[in-house]
């Protein structure tokens, strides 16, 4: 595979940080060309979602910007035993899961009302209730959720089989998106702590101002490499990279929320 | 530099220099529904292996890859699930 440049393209102008607190760079997101690329890890066990795990609380969190509706944002598994994560084409994001023996399934769906070419910081918050009470933030707002089917807490999502993936529905339909900052948590963050880490972005692992989960963080995607096809996570508890299948040369994006 | 894709047909596989496009092997190749077609991609010059084959920018490609009548998409992603 010949090397990767970057999409110098975009907006590069970032607000200037102030207040003294720990921040995150936010130099680069990825860019999926919707063809052929995906990210990839060996297992859902050791990558950005392996917080939705049986009877467990979680919080999720991921930057994008989609360049179409109706996209798949992740789908690990196989057809009758899934974790997803889309988009419809009505610009509502879905979560939903199905397992087979014994035939058990769950989703939610958020009026989100995207639109393509616009940047969304989202969190999605699970409860270990019995039946999950999930809930979707969008740029620190809480969403209105519809269409749901309950979600049993017991399923483990977590052992979900197959590659963990990124921008591609079974490698039979790809999508367009840049994609930034995936990182999720044992625990249920509060709106409070969502504004936090939208507001000033900073540094997970050590709790700051209304942030105070640092303890729960599982997995920190910060994608900031700005080179190469491996995607690493920063929490400490040796999850696996995130691999660029098929890159373009601008992958790397100077595109990003911030 | 915009990046180029060339269709060919499954039975090329072989003949692919993995070195001169963006994807690694024959493992991460991206197949039509009925696994007859694949396509790669580059940056600058055309591989010569690739000289005589029609070639797209990404706007053409994904006009291709997202036509259902094609043979390339699933534009209904659950009820394609609920088919299998």
């Amino acid at each position: 595979m010949i090397g990767l440049g970057l999409d110098t393209a975009a907006d590069t102008s970032h607000p200037t940080l102030f207040g003294g607190l720990p921040a995150e760079t936010q130099n680069y997101s990825v860019y999926l060309d919707g063809t052929n690329d995906t990210l990839r890890s060996g297992s859902m066990a050791v990558s950005w979602l392996k917080v939705v795990a049986a009877n467990e609380p979680f919080s999720i969190h991921f930057s994008i910007k989609l360049d179409a509706l109706n996209s798949t944002i992740s789908f690990s598994g196989n057809s009758s035993n899934y974790l997803w994560l889309s988009v419809n084409s009505g610009g509502d994001l879905q979560f939903s899961f199905a397992r087979t023996s014994p035939t058990r399934n769950g989703s939610e769906t958020w009026d989100t009302n995207f639109s393509t070419g616009t940047w969304y910081d989202i969190v999605i918050t699970g409860t270990n209730d019995t039946s999950r009470d999930l809930k979707c933030y969008v740029n620190k707002v809480e969403q209105t959720a519809n269409a749901a089917a309950a979600w049993p807490a017991s399923e483990d999502n977590k052992a979900t089989p197959g590659k963990f993936t990124v921008g591609t529905f079974l490698n039979v339909a790809f999508y367009n998106f840049r994609i930034d900052r995936l990182f999720s948590w044992t625990s249920v963050l509060t709106s409070a702590e969502i504004t936090e880490i939208y507001d000033n972005y900073p540094d997970l692992t050590a709790d700051s101002g209304n942030y105070v989960s640092s303890d729960d963080l599982e997995t920190y995607y910060k994608i900031e490499e700005g080179s190469g096809t491996a995607l690493s996570d920063s929490s400490g508890n040796s999850n696996n990279d995130l691999n660029a299948i098929n890159p373009t040369a601008n992958f790397w994006s100077s595109d990003t929320r911030i | 530099m915009a990046t180029k894709y060339v269709i060919i047909d499954a039975s090329e596989v072989s003949s692919v220099d993995f070195s001169q496009v963006r994807e690694d092997s024959a493992d991460t190749l991206r197949y039509n529904l009925d696994n007859s077609k694949t396509f790669v991609k580059f940056d600058g010059s055309t591989p010569s292996f690739l000289d005589g084959k029609a070639e797209y920018t990404h706007s053409e490609i994904r006009t291709i890859l997202t036509d259902e009548a094609q043979g390339w998409y699933i534009a209904d992603a659950q009820a394609y699930l609920d088919s299998l």
